[in-house]
């Protein structure tokens, strides 16, 4: 596993398009700083971070997972590791890593921007709403960030190997972070019956990005904070299952 | 070395190989030959654990199975296209797997690959590809290296030089399974002779009892044409002509010089037809071919 991990490592560190993902980030970023008044809602969640992290990791994902067939370097990768498991967990916990680095770097660059724009207006422990702290809150979307990048890589390689498209894989992501949520909200909505099952849909979990650093969207997921943060643990455990079935049996 | 036992493998439920048992000695040099689509590549992907397969593979008597990829550690290979990371340089693809520099290096020297070396492997031409992808199975002096088309796109020199490295490694016990659609090549290197079509293993033997069984033709020429020709007929011996000379099949000479000497006929030249590689594999397909519609 050590080999494996360092293998990944070693391709990933050499690879354009993590950089390009850290400087869109950066980019992107900085275009929510100029173009919206900054309030203590665009500081707790990282100017759009969240929604800009979570589409780089599926850019990103699906394409180091698919690299390995388009390259042809897949027959190699799988032939001289003792277990296929292996090769598929090392890749996954290379870029959970990587969600790590966008998510370290979009709060440093928060406090950055914070500095240059607004200064020392809004304290970090001050508390700003529901008697919590901007740090208490801040702290809350990046925890729930780390979560869903988690839930979100698993998927992208899932997908990746289900639909080997790179395309697709990308819209599927784009579909799901700008509608997921309101399409798991309004599936509760016409179902209110069924939302005590409902609820637990995966669409659901992209709460968790919203509800850990803004604790009134308990009302609109159903879900409580522990539930929501178990829910997205369980889809991704699922998802790395199936994904890892699907690569197991995708020919080579 | 590699021993194959039964083994037989479906892709989407239809058969690709079928029942195929061979062993490879440490040393030895086997040429994969067949016809496209006769399972040769999907063989060497089933000995690397690639494919679901039944019946027994074993390397230095550790098994291979689709999920235990163990007993290849000590196993090179170069299936179908150089496994090379473009954005990675031709070194840096040579240290993902390499555990010693110095081997890599005399591998990057013998290969004659220093001048390109440390540039990135996307600008490589299709030859400067697949040196690189045969560097790589040849990394850690592997106990097995499965080379599946390895000449292509070499030029001369780099022919000379990957044969002369194959013997280099096989003369160090390292033993190959080599395809190759350039059987001229391939018979300048090999040892032994697997030959597959429609999944099934049609020959496997070392390369001088292949070259021997399979010369089968003896062409002659006698003293009395003309006597020896209606001698034939008469005696219904399958023959043909090519100027002076009779073409006869082997299992027949015996008794045709003892047919010639009852009637005073003498032998001016006797000799085994020599054929090709190429030219044997294909009569043989031809034979198998005639032997299916027979059948």
């Amino acid at each position: 596993m050590k080999t494996s991990l360092k293998e990944e490592l070693f391709k990933f560190t050499r690879q354009k398009t993590p950089v390009y993902g850290l400087l869109t980030l950066l980019v992107l970023m900085s275009y929510s700083a100029l173009t919206a008044p900054i309030t203590p809602t665009q500081l707790i969640f990282e100017f759009g971070a969240v929604q800009w992290v979570t589409i780089i990791m599926i850019a990103v994902s699906s394409a180091f997972l698919a690299m390995e067939y388009r390259q042809h370097t897949i027959i190699l990768l799988v032939a001289k590791h003792p277990r296929r498991f292996q090769v598929y967990l090392a890749k996954l916990l290379v870029l959970w890593l990587y969600s790590l680095v966008l998510t370290g770097l979009a709060t440093v660059f928060t406090v950055v921007l914070k500095t240059i724009f607004v200064g020392h207006r809004y304290g970090w422990f001050h508390p700003v709403a529901h008697h919590q702290t901007l740090f208490a809150l801040l702290s809350g979307n990046v925890l729930g960030t780390l979560l869903y990048t988690l839930f979100i890589v698993a998927l992208s390689l899932l997908l990746i190997t289900l639909v080997k498209s790179n395309a697709i894989v990308i819209g599927i992501g784009l579909a799901l972070g700008f509608m997921g949520a309101g399409f798991s909200v309004a599936f509760m909505h016409t179902f209110a019956a069924q939302v005590a099952l409902i609820r637990w849909n995966p669409l659901n979990m992209i709460f968790i990005t919203q509800q850990l650093a803004n604790p009134p969207y308990a009302a609109i997921s159903h879900l409580s904070n522990g539930q929501v943060i178990s829910g997205t643990l369980l889809y991704t455990v699922a998802f790395i299952l199936v994904g890892y079935w699907l690569f197991k049996k995708r020919p080579v | 070395m590699l021993t194959v036992q039964h083994v037989e493998t479906y892709i989407r439920r239809k058969p690709i190989v079928k029942d195929i048992t061979f062993t490879i000695a440490p040393g030895s040099i086997v040429g994969l030959i067949g016809p496209n689509g006769a399972g040769k590549t999907t063989l060497m992907k089933t000995i690397l654990g690639l494919t679901k397969f039944s019946g027994t593979i074993q390397i230095a008597q550790v098994s291979v199975t689709e999920t235990d990829h163990r007993a290849l550690r000590r196993v090179g290979a170069l299936i179908e296209h150089p496994a090379i990371y473009p954005f990675l340089t031709g070194l840096q693809n040579l240290e993902l797997y390499s555990q010693s520099p110095t081997d890599r290096q005399q591998l990057i020297t013998t290969l004659e690959m220093d001048g390109y070396i440390q540039q990135k492997a996307k600008g490589y031409s299709l030859g400067m590809k697949q040196k690189l992808g045969i560097a790589i199975a040849f990394l850690n002096h592997p106990q097995l290296i499965i080379l599946d088309e390895p000449m292509n796109g070499l030029d001369v020199e780099a022919t000379i030089g990957v044969r002369q490295l194959i013997h280099q490694y096989a003369a160090q016990g390292t033993a190959f399974l080599i395809s190759s659609h350039i059987l001229s090549e391939l018979q300048r290197v090999m040892t032994q002779v697997i030959l597959i079509n429609h999944g099934q293993l049609i020959v496997n033997q070392p390369l001088d009892q292949f070259n021997q069984l399979h010369h089968q033709n003896y062409q002659f020429r006698t003293t009395a044409p003309q006597q020896t020709r209606q001698l034939l007929e008469a005696q219904r011996i399958s023959f043909t002509t090519h100027q002076s000379y009779f073409s006869v099949r082997r299992e027949t000479i015996f008794a045709l010089q003892d047919l010639l000497a009852t009637h005073h006929i003498y032998l001016e030249e006797l000799a085994p037809v020599e054929r090709n590689l190429e030219q044997t594999v294909v009569a043989i397909l031809a034979q198998q071919r005639e032997a299916a519609h027979e059948n």
